[in-house]
């Protein structure tokens, strides 16, 4: 007892609490490269997310200015360019619409797009933009 | 004075202050605690320096993005009121400066958004959205507008840069009669109906591209 008592007086430390403390330490630092990959990440994702709306929103004035047709394109267009990695689904559905005195209105589209990306985790990201058509109008 | 009691008395100041045997930390446990700084101070640094680069990568984006847009929304009105019943307008000409594209494209107007003041005499002024280098032994281009009174010649213009570190500028122009993109617009009686902007900031980059509408062109249809 007396012995246990003159090497405690020391003060050092036993093994256990050297390895308590680097575990709280390394836990820590953990924790901390955690926040900045998460910052980083946030990063990338917003850029991408521009990227995706930009796709959409140059797609969408393409299909209503007449550059490009609208018709299905279910299997996925892979873009390029800025949006290479990208890949573009297009939905067209003719909608039944009737007026007021119950006459159908002809020609009125619904337009579905949709461009997915490959995101973190191996999935992949997807953004969608709908949207009404008339494309008798011109 | 027995000689016993002078030795008790050297070794005294030694116990007093703490400098005894058991005392004082051997050269491994001061190399393995400096280590453990050492070590310590490095992965802070590595943690700051991170922290630092990415706020520096966050900012230099949303930087590039604010100015990308602004540029966006300034071509976007141009195309918006450009007038309705006047003729040549619009004009576009492709151009390569140091095997890149540096098109122009060229506009008229009057004293107002497009022509970035209101404060000028009222008069028609040519326009042409374009690159050039910053300076006239710089390899850094900067994307800029050349403004001119419409009856000035063409050297005579005032140079107003917009976005610094441009590479390369490409316009496209979609020609509904004939369905497809053209690099160049000179037809003084009709408009495109899409104007397609690509610009790189560096050669190694793809570029920002956006798909810009021409409203006039649809109601002069």
């Amino acid at each position: 007892m007396r012995h246990s008592c003159r090497r405690r007086s020391r003060g050092g430390f036993i093994l256990l609490e050297a390895m308590l403390a680097t575990a709280i330490f390394a836990m820590a630092i953990l924790a901390l490269a955690r926040c900045i990959e998460g910052g980083l990440l946030a990063g990338v994702v917003q850029r991408e997310d521009s990227r995706a709306r930009r796709a959409l929103l140059n797609r969408m004035r393409e299909l209503e200015f007449g550059a490009q047709p609208y018709a299905d394109i279910t299997s996925g267009l892979e873009l390029k360019g800025e949006f290479t990695g990208m890949l573009l689904k297009q939905f067209v559905v003719p909608l039944e619409l009737t007026d007021q005195n119950k006459k159908i209105v002809d020609g009125l589209l619904e337009v579905t797009l949709e461009v997915s990306w490959p995101g973190g985790g191996g999935s992949r990201a997807s953004k969608q933009l709908k949207f009404y058509a008339y494309p008798a109008a011109g | 004075m027995p000689p016993n009691n002078l030795n008790s008395m050297r070794i005294q100041p030694r116990d007093r202050f703490g400098f005894g045997s058991r005392a004082g930390f051997t050269l491994m446990e001061i190399m393995v605690g400096m280590g453990v700084l050492g070590m310590l101070l490095f992965t802070m640094y590595r943690l700051v320096g991170t922290q630092l680069m990415a706020l520096q990568n966050t900012r230099d984006s949303q930087l590039e993005s604010v100015a990308m847009d602004g540029l966006v929304r300034y071509v976007q009105g141009v195309l918006n009121n450009l007038p309705l019943h006047q003729t040549d307008v619009l004009r576009g000409f492709p151009h390569v400066f140091g095997m890149a594209p540096a098109d122009e494209l060229q506009w008229t107007a009057r004293p107002g958004l497009a022509l970035l003041t209101s404060a000028a005499p009222e008069e028609d002024y040519a326009l042409t959205l374009t690159i050039q280098p910053k300076t006239a032994t710089s390899r850094l281009q900067d994307l800029g507008i050349r403004r001119r009174l419409l009856t000035e010649p063409d050297s005579a213009y005032d140079w107003i840069p917009i976005l610094a570190n441009v590479f390369a500028l490409e316009f496209r122009y979609f020609q509904p009669s004939l369905g497809w993109w053209v690099e160049r617009w000179d037809d003084a009686n009709a408009r495109p109906t899409l104007v397609r902007m690509k610009i790189w900031r560096r050669a190694s980059d793809e570029p920002f591209e956006i798909v810009l509408p021409v409203p006039s062109a649809r109601v002069r249809q």
